[in-house]
């Protein structure tokens, strides 16, 4: 596998995860992977246009976002079903949000590219590459002025860390050390075009070195790992010691987004493969709760709750009304403007 | 010390031709003949002269907003560029492009521009343009240590060194973003730490030493022409004016008076570099003439410039698209 990397430090690393954590881990690991999976046929049988999936990268999600606060800020990207539904969303709005509904996170504005869940503290998801990395970092500022101690945790692909938002944000992030976690989900490709054919040299963890900051690897599949480094960076941002880079180096499963047709072999269905087998995040994560303790049953108990909230999610989506015609200004501008002007509203 | 026995006297007269051509050019602006705004390169001299003294005639380079210094330093007449100075239809860019523009093709200056960090995605597309026609050019990149922080840095160095371009990324490390200090804006101090984050080699230099920059700029110069990528050079200099003619920099001093005194006083690059070729063999009357000659070659540019004509209005369309559009000036 292209990812070449070691995770026997997990095995003497899960005692930093408690037993609680660890379940509750694989429990939002379970519902990024269901809802993806659901929301996948529900748009390829035609209920709702494209998604991109974050199947694959559960463990990088979760493991971040398990090392935050309910107050602490993340922002999210062009993948970011699994984001809110990592740092423990209600799926509801989340499902209703892919249908364009009324009942949507965003009142149906957004759609699948802007699952900005507030309540559990996403500033933003944005399809623009390297357009969260500033925001993250603006929040950062926030934070350190009204010297408040929650932190902002960052999330970008491989690709954004060729933007130039990139190298700004962290330069400044460094300069005033701010509270960011800035957390690279390395799954190999932007689309189509792989990272050795993309970067000057194949980790972008070593890019905080020309910041002076911190910059960390680790194995993006398994959980502990993960969980880990962020809950190190998060301790290092509350303490006012600024920013770190993590990069997780992991895999997404399905093609970069639904329906699309890469006319070029980009990656091999040996490689594809390997992880579906090997790498799976939840694979691996079940064998550690055995460790834990978690029997098969405790196990598959979270596995039928989770099926059924994803089922209820979908239900409530398609019952939901689609938002209002006449409605279509508002929710642009805080003091909204009337258009056409004799609408009367 | 590997600077050709037949380039020290030509590395003394192109740093004391952009020595005297800048004093004359802030002269002259202060007194009003020279309109728009005055970045001069005293006291980083030796930074851009053995940067230049490194490359082909055919080698290609890129400015910044304070580059009067780099066509000198490539060897550019000085008389166009004076002109250009004064809005004169004999100008370079032919009274068009003024202080920030002194972009000499004819030593290879592809483009000279005000706007910070522009300079370095253009070069980056020069050394893509050399590898794809398979000349055996590079391109010499001038920036300074603000430009750094820009975006275009980043992307463009990432891009550089995948591909393996023949480009020398030279950053003229003067201290100041104008009264930015580099403690103030870089999350660390070393430029060439970044580097490593794109997988080229990132070189330190005493920028006041023309013989060091000579040196290193020479290896990357090497090091690109065999097709091995670029480099970053980080050269440690210093700016002796403002950031320009008649800035007045409100508030706290944002450096001492004692800081830019050590510099003018004791690392000169000029003065070193003249103790090296009296310590080397050179007689004070070989180097007097050379002197003299950049004296006269600087007023000869003055008095060009000042007998120029402006351009005319009639002409105010042109030089702006390759077809010229119909529009007369009433």
């Amino acid at each position: 596998m292209p990812h070449e990397q070691q995770s026997s430090e997990s095995s003497s690393s899960q005692g930093r995860l408690t037993r609680e954590a660890a379940l509750e881990g694989y429990r939002r690991m379970v519902r990024i992977r269901r809802f993806e999976e659901e929301a996948m046929r529900r748009a390829t049988a035609g209920e709702f246009s494209g998604m991109h999936s974050s199947s694959g990268q559960e463990a990088a999600i979760v493991g971040a976002c398990l090392a935050l606060r309910d107050d602490d800020y993340i922002t999210g990207t062009h993948r970011s079903h699994g984001h809110p539904i990592g740092k423990g969303a209600d799926l509801k709005p989340l499902m209703a949000e892919l249908y364009g509904k009324a009942t949507g996170i965003c009142r149906g504005r957004g759609g699948s590219m802007h699952l900005a869940d507030r309540k559990v503290g996403i500033i933003g998801e944005s399809a623009i590459v390297g357009g969260g990395i500033p925001l993250a970092t603006g929040a950062g500022l926030s934070i350190q002025v009204r010297g408040s101690d929650q932190v902002s945790l960052c999330f970008f692909g491989d690709g954004a860390a060729n933007q130039g938002t990139f190298a700004e944000s962290l330069n400044l992030a460094a300069i005033w050390k701010l509270p960011v976690i800035f957390f690279c989900e390395n799954n190999l490709y932007a689309i189509s075009t792989p990272v050795v054919k993309s970067h000057g040299q194949p980790d972008v963890a070593k890019r905080a070195g020309g910041f002076g900051i911190p910059g960390v690897i680790v194995d993006g599949q398994v959980l502990s790992e993960v969980y880990e480094a962020t809950a190190a960076a998060v301790a290092r941002a509350r303490s006012g010691a600024g920013p770190t880079l993590i990069e997780a180096k992991t895999y997404r499963y399905d093609e970069h987004c639904l329906g699309l047709q890469v006319p070029i072999a980009y990656r091999t269905a040996e490689e594809l493969a390997a992880y579906r087998s090997q790498k799976d995040p939840l694979s691996l994560h079940r064998a550690e709760l055995a460790r834990y303790g978690v029997n098969a049953g405790d196990v598959a108990d979270i596995e039928k709750k989770v099926a059924a909230e994803v089922a209820e999610a979908v239900s409530v989506a398609r019952e939901s009304p689609f938002p209002d015609p006449a409605e279509v200004y508002d929710y642009l501008f805080s003091n909204p403007i009337h258009y056409p002007p004799d609408s009367g509203r | 010390m590997s600077l050709p026995q037949h380039l020290k006297v030509e590395a003394y007269r192109r740093m004391l031709r952009i020595r005297r051509f800048e004093e004359e050019g802030t002269r002259l602006f202060k007194e009003g003949q020279i309109p728009g705004a005055y970045h001069g390169s005293i006291g980083q001299e030796a930074a851009i002269v053995g940067a230049c003294l490194a490359l082909k005639d055919d080698d290609a380079m890129t400015g910044t907003h304070r580059s009067h210094g780099h066509p000198i330093g490539k060897g550019a007449d000085l008389k166009a560029l004076m002109a250009e100075l004064m809005g004169k239809e004999s100008g370079i860019c032919k009274g068009r492009g003024g202080s920030m523009h002194l972009a000499d093709s004819s030593v290879g200056i592809i483009s000279e521009s005000a706007i910070v960090g522009g300079g370095i995605p253009l070069a980056t597309g020069v050394g893509l343009s050399a590898k794809v026609r398979r000349t055996q050019q590079v391109c010499l990149c001038f920036f300074g240590d603000g430009a750094v922080n820009q975006g275009t840095f980043h992307e463009s160095l990432n891009m550089g060194s995948l591909w393996q371009l023949p480009v020398i990324y030279f950053c003229e490390n003067n201290g100041y973003a104008i009264v930015t200090s580099l403690a103030s804006s870089h999350g660390q101090p070393s430029i060439v730490a970044r580097a490593q984050a794109y997988g080229m080699p990132g070189v330190a230099v005493d920028g006041q030493d023309v013989t060091a920059v000579y040196d290193a700029t020479s290896e990357a110069t090497a090091r690109a022409r065999r097709g091995a990528g670029p480099t970053l050079i980080e050269a440690k200099t210093y700016r002796y004016d403002e950031h320009n003619v008649g800035l007045l920099v409100p508030g706290k001093p944002y450096r001492s008076p004692a800081e830019v005194e050590e510099y003018r006083t004791r690392r000169d690059p000029i003065v070193l570099f003249r103790q090296y070729l009296m310590a080397d063999g050179f007689t004070e009357a070989q180097l007097s003439a050379v002197e003299s000659e950049v004296a006269a070659a600087v007023s000869e540019a003055i008095r060009f410039a000042h007998e120029s004509p402006l351009p005319s209005p009639e002409k105010l369309f042109e030089y702006m698209y390759s077809d010229s559009p119909a529009v007369s000036v009433k």
